[in-house]
């Protein structure tokens, strides 16, 4: 029995005025464990982004709790909560987020050399990384010198360079076409196959095949959720 | 505590190098071009108004005090133990110079041979007739340079004049009635110069013409000639102009002890060159002062608005990476440390340059060139140390200025931030 991860418990996130309240998240609980690959699905506006956003620290949800590796998160300082997502979170974003002025390379540092490694450290293992995911020839490239799939993996790359406990995706494939969109599934299958925790916001059907359970949001709640073996 | 602000400013650093790197090289230029003008006109502007002031003190200086002089005192008609003082000055070591000054209140009548009409006013300017020993002036102020027309005395002549430009109403009708001056004279006429009692007619041999009252405005002559036309008791001096080797590590301010400690202070008015300049002179100075800096502090908030504009609009369209940044663990003070480096970058690379202008251009310009003022010649007077003052001042203003904006962006809701909401 894997321990859990992420502990999510009555989470809410409502927008807007107390005149004009507008609920996303209504009453969300769930349970990740250290290592599953979570998909989360439902149509546009179900508040899958919203859901991800809030256990991935990036945002405050208006209610709930939220424990990250044993960590509850509510009271945390902004500062504490920079530091968590440095040291235990990764994210990929649909738009891949690259800083445009640093290179492929420099992309993949920045965490790094926050987190205290010295430069020649860290410029390695982007190196390594960049490697890992298939773009050892880009590294001196900057993002607008590299194809939308490339950015996206670049992107990975950052995620994971710090070795985070959950590595967040949301639509990864989104932007991509569907060989570009099928390599970076296929790259996270090989991280999760090494025992990364990963939770990722899709809806396409095709990729949360990999995954080993999906959840569906609908207004933003839970409406169901089914384990499978991924492929 | 050390280990996080290392890693702060480690990330700072390297993110601004890479922004800066990757910014618009015109834009950069732009920048660092207005903060240039910006450092000159901090610098710049109150130096030439002080220059003003310091040009006339200078003149004073090298044209009539020297590093340190003896006058009359008030309600004396001349030095006391003139020849002692004399000696005691000549036999002090590090004393270069030495122009032995006497004075005598008097007048010069000119056109009086074309005087027809005796109703008319005489043309007549009193002034002070002043007798030297030439080669000893000539070694202290160079008085020979200031001769606009005519020539320079000669010791081995007797019966010609040197007239001061201002005692000739072409040189000073600007002035207005400020002096009676001489109408028409030129080199070769002939005027009266009358001493008390004494008059004596002298050809104008030449007129000086400088931006020092004491000399322009006074006649000068032989000591012998002097000596002929003014009928007073004894041969003391009315003033005693030094100049301390410039070799010399003796100061104007030792040269003034010496001789008070050897008693003469009784006898004249010592003074060192500072202590000589008018008091009207220096209040202009503190008032000029004061002006440029009020000019200065309207430079330094159009610098700290140019850069707060420049890193606010640097740091709005670039909000969504700064969310990115935040949201991948990056550090708020990481990311503000960045925009203030690229400030300091900004000002201190448009400081330099100033420093390099004034230094290397303005000031060496300042001082071939001055610029012509009514009362002196106008330098640029940039001391070192209130240049630095000026440099950080300006740097630290502008790190005010580009933390504001940026930290103003930075925190913002990081979601937000990153999703342009």
């Amino acid at each position: 029995m894997k321990n859990n991860i992420i502990s999510i418990k009555n989470l809410y996130k409502i927008y807007g005025t107390k005149d004009m309240e507008t609920p996303v998240l209504r009453g969300i609980d769930l349970e990740v464990s250290e290592g599953e690959f979570l998909g989360i699905m439902g149509k546009s506006g179900a508040g899958k982004s919203t859901l991800m956003y809030q256990i991935g620290l990036l945002d405050h949800p208006t209610s709930g709790e939220i424990i990250l590796n044993d960590i509850n998160t509510e009271k945390l300082t902004t500062e504490e909560r920079t530091n968590l997502r440095l040291g235990m979170l990764g994210y990929v974003f649909q738009d891949y987020a690259l800083i445009p002025e640093l290179t492929a390379s420099e992309n993949v540092m920045i965490p790094l050399l926050m987190q205290g490694k010295s430069m020649t450290e860290a410029k390695k293992i982007s190196e390594n990384m960049l490697e890992r995911v298939g773009l050892a020839h880009r590294i001196l490239n900057k993002p607008s010198q590299l194809s939308g799939g490339e950015q996206q993996r670049v992107s990975i790359a950052r995620a994971m360079a710090h070795s985070p406990k959950i590595l967040f995706a949301d639509e990864p494939t989104a932007n991509l076409d569907t060989v570009s969109g099928n390599s970076i599934i296929e790259l996270f299958k090989e991280i999760h196959s090494k025992g990364q925790t990963i939770v990722m916001v899709t809806h396409e059907e095709e990729y949360s095949k990999y995954c080993d359970r999906i959840v569906y949001l609908e207004d933003g709640k839970i409406v169901r959720e089914h384990k499978q073996k991924p492929i | 505590m050390k280990n996080k602000w290392t890693k702060v400013l480690r990330v700072g650093w390297f993110l601004a190098k890479r922004q800066i790197k990757g910014s618009n090289i015109a834009t950069t230029v732009l920048i660092v071009f207005i903060m240039m003008l910006t450092f000159l006109n901090l610098v710049v502007v109150s130096g030439i108004l002080i220059g003003l002031i310091e040009g006339a003190n200078r003149a004073n200086k090298e044209q009539y005090t020297g590093d340190v002089i003896i006058t009359t005192l008030s309600g004396e008609e001349d030095i006391g133990h003139s020849h002692e003082i004399e000696s005691t000055i000549r036999a002090m070591f590090g004393i270069q110079d030495l122009s032995v000054r006497y004075l005598e209140s008097g007048q010069i009548e000119a056109n009086y041979k074309t005087r027809r009409d005796f109703d008319i006013l005489q043309d007549v300017a009193g002034t002070q007739i002043t007798g030297l020993t030439l080669a000893d002036e000539e070694d202290l102020s160079g008085i020979s340079k200031f001769v606009v027309e005519g020539e320079f005395l000669n010791e081995s002549e007797s019966g010609y004049i040197l007239i001061g430009a201002n005692l000739l109403y072409r040189y000073s009708a600007g002035f207005g009635d400020f002096f009676a001056s001489l109408e028409g004279v030129y080199p070769g006429d002939e005027v009266k110069v009358s001493v008390g009692e004494n008059t004596k007619t002298f050809i104008v041999k030449g007129i000086l013409d400088t931006k020092v009252d004491q000399v322009s405005l006074r006649a000068f002559m032989t000591k012998d000639d002097f000596w002929r036309l003014v009928d007073r008791p004894g041969l003391n001096a009315n003033e005693f102009a030094m100049r301390i080797s410039p070799t010399s590590t003796l100061t104007g301010d030792q040269v003034k002890s010496n001789l008070v400690a050897s008693g003469f202070a009784s006898d004249g008015k010592i003074q060192t060159a500072t202590e000589a300049i008018p008091d009207f002179l220096n209040q202009i100075r503190l008032a000029f002062g004061l002006l440029g800096n009020v000019i200065g502090a309207v430079g330094i908030v159009v610098a700290s608005i140019t850069i707060f504009i420049v890193i606010f609009i640097n740091a709005v369209t670039r909000r969504k990476y700064i969310g990115i940044m935040k949201g991948i663990g990056i550090s708020e003070r990481a990311i503000e440390i960045s925009y203030i480096i690229q400030s300091i970058f900004y000002a201190s690379l448009g400081g330099l340059l100033g420093i390099f202008i004034i230094y290397v251009l303005l000031v060496p310009l300042f001082n071939a060139y001055p610029l012509d003022f009514p009362f002196s010649d106008g330098i640029l007077v940039a001391p070192v140390d209130g240049t630095l003052f000026k440099f950080f001042l300006l740097l630290f203003v502008t790190i005010i200025a580009g933390y504001i904006p940026a930290r103003r962006i930075v925190k913002k809701n990081t979601l937000d931030s990153i999703l342009g909401r």
